[in-house]
């Protein structure tokens, strides 16, 4: 069986690395020239897309933003079905953002204890950029070269 | 892992930035092919910029070997890029073709370009590439500062 958008078995890898301030993630951005343009069949072809942290992606954790989880669990072996239809539809992954643990409410900054959450890119930086999908948004607001985040809205969290 | 196509000219030890455009049912139409370069250069692709229009790869679905000087000279001539680097046989058919864009060709190979960003924002846990899926079909990446 090949593998395709189609049967829903790609895979990706980490990207390793930083910039030269020691702090940002590289981030690879294909050129939009390797898809079709959107169709009927393919209405997402070639757009970016980030996808919370909450999401499982084939090759790569997921942590749901606790290190306890992240350390008892391997990277995934296959993508979530909501995942495998925004490849299927076109979609180019280029990462997994930031959430509060567990889709929780805690409220950045103070109550992230993991991880540290993501600058809101409006005002100084340092205002909260409030969750539980706080990387999805900060995400899609700060940077232009991102087309869609999605994002999860847990009613019992 | 290496795509089946490759460039009919010699390998290069460092990655040199190209166009990569494509035949026209199999054959080789100049008015098309400066055309489709006129049309990648005016898209909307921040990964696109006019360093890859130095030299073109014409891509064919078989092994046709073109007129390379005049179509060399054509292409110059119209866009003021250098030259035609060369040609690049991959598939049997036009369905098998590699999009056209923006490339880089290394050991007579093409490679596709993805642009770093750097994510000052701290939104993101991991960032990924997508693995070659078919190793058969699929084009190599160079990640490109």
């Amino acid at each position: 069986l090949k593998c395709s958008r189609d049967t829903g078995c790609i895979r990706f890898s980490v990207l390793d690395g930083v910039a030269g301030d020691g702090m940002s993630k590289k981030v690879a951005v294909p050129s939009r020239r390797y898809a079709q343009p959107p169709n009927d069949s393919q209405p997402l072809a070639g757009m970016r897309i980030s996808i919370k942290d909450n999401f499982q992606l084939a090759g790569v954790k997921t942590t749901n933003l606790s290190r306890s989880f992240s350390e008892l669990y391997p990277p995934d072996g296959e993508s979530a079905d909501y995942v495998k239809e925004l490849l299927k539809l076109g979609a180019i992954v280029l990462g997994k953002t930031k959430m509060s643990a567990f889709a929780s409410s805690d409220e950045p900054t103070d109550q992230w204890i993991d991880y540290h959450c993501p600058f809101n890119p409006r005002g100084d930086g340092y205002q909260s950029p409030s969750g539980s999908s706080a990387g999805a948004a900060v995400s899609v607001a700060g940077y232009d070269w991102l087309d869609i985040s999605i994002g999860t809205d847990s009613k019992f969290a | 892992m290496r795509s089946q196509g490759k460039l009919c000219r010699a390998g290069l030890s460092k990655p040199k930035p190209v166009v990569l455009i494509a035949s026209v049912n199999g054959d080789i139409d100049i008015d098309a092919s400066v055309k489709a370069v006129r049309e990648l250069s005016n898209a909307d692709d921040d990964v696109y910029s006019d360093d890859f229009l130095n030299f073109i790869v014409i891509q064919t679905p078989s092994q046709i070997q073109p007129r390379l000087d005049e179509l060399d000279l054509t292409i110059r001539t119209a866009q003021g890029c250098r030259s035609v680097l060369g040609i690049f046989s991959r598939a049997t058919n036009d369905q098998d073709l590699v999009p056209p864009g923006p490339y880089y060709v290394y050991e007579s190979d093409i490679h596709q370009v993805s642009l770093l960003r750097y994510d000052y924002l701290d939104a993101f846990m991991f960032t990924v590439v997508q693995s070659e899926s078919d190793p058969q079909k699929s084009v190599p990446r160079i990640l490109r500062s």
